[in-house]
């Protein structure tokens, strides 16, 4: 829209702002997760013990991780922000399990 | 003989000769632990964070190994310290319970045991290193059970 100024018989044309050809574009970080890995060595009642030590589970859904592990090879049980997820797979590592992150 | 038993607040310690014998090995085994990327135990018991990601796991090996190293370390001293108790607290059981798993870790790296069912082919073996894993194995699974308890 131009603007008019009083008592003069001008009109001042507005500038013309070019849009940025930059387009940005912001990837969420929708978090991380912590992977524990099968390994022929830790004992299925340790395993247990560390998920329910650690991460508070019930005895039933350590059971479930655990031979979700011993099953399938793997199992997530925790995810959280990069510092959290990184602290829980430090606290595994510390138990001698194979843990690992993906991005979520 | 269960070989450890919940008595209170403590942990009753009831160990036989021979496995109090098998338990003093483990820090010595344990602090012999060479950074040598040739060894298997070594490669076994270095803390790999992310997989996919070289500079990702190198950052997270700079930011985790030293704590990794002084928490194992702080795990063998409580279990050399605290070898010849009768009696243990819950989180020195805890350190030991760890110490006997990381020196598992290393004995079976060691052997080469890379896949599940190695008990089987393992009794036919008849190793002195096999006996000590079956021996620490029974031990770990003792605690377990009196730690498991208490939670």
């Amino acid at each position: 829209m131009a603007a008019v100024i009083p008592g003069r018989d001008v009109t001042i044309a507005p500038d013309r702002i070019d849009r940025p050809e930059v387009r940005e574009t912001f990837e969420v970080d929708r978090g991380w997760q912590v992977v524990v890995w099968n390994d022929p060595v830790n004992l299925m009642s340790y395993v247990v013990f560390v998920f329910r030590r650690l991460f508070g589970h019930s005895l039933e859904e350590a059971t479930r991780l655990m031979l979700a592990v011993h099953h399938e090879g793997r199992a997530v049980v925790a995810h959280g922000p990069l510092e959290k997820a990184e602290a829980d797979c430090h606290r595994l590592h510390h138990h001698g399990l194979w843990a690992t992150l993906e991005r979520l | 003989m269960y070989p450890f038993m919940n008595s209170g607040g403590h942990i009753a310690v009831l160990l036989a000769p021979a496995e109090r014998e098998v338990l003093r090995a483990v820090p010595i085994l344990l602090r012999n632990r060479s950074a040598d990327p040739g060894d298997p135990a070594w490669a076994r018991l270095r803390a790999v964070g992310h997989l996919d990601d070289p500079d990702a796991a190198d950052r997270f090996g700079d930011l985790t190994a030293g704590m990794l190293e002084s928490a194992l370390t702080g795990d063998r001293d409580r279990l050399e310290e605290t070898l010849e108790d009768d009696l243990l607290d819950p989180a020195d059981a805890e350190c030991w319970l760890r110490a006997i798993g990381e020196a598992r870790l290393k004995v079976a790296a060691r052997l080469g045991i890379e896949e599940d069912g190695w008990e089987g082919e393992a009794v036919e073996a008849e190793l002195v290193e096999i006996t000590v894993l079956r021996m620490l194995g029974f031990l770990q699974e003792s605690l377990v059970a009196v730690l498991s308890e208490r939670i």
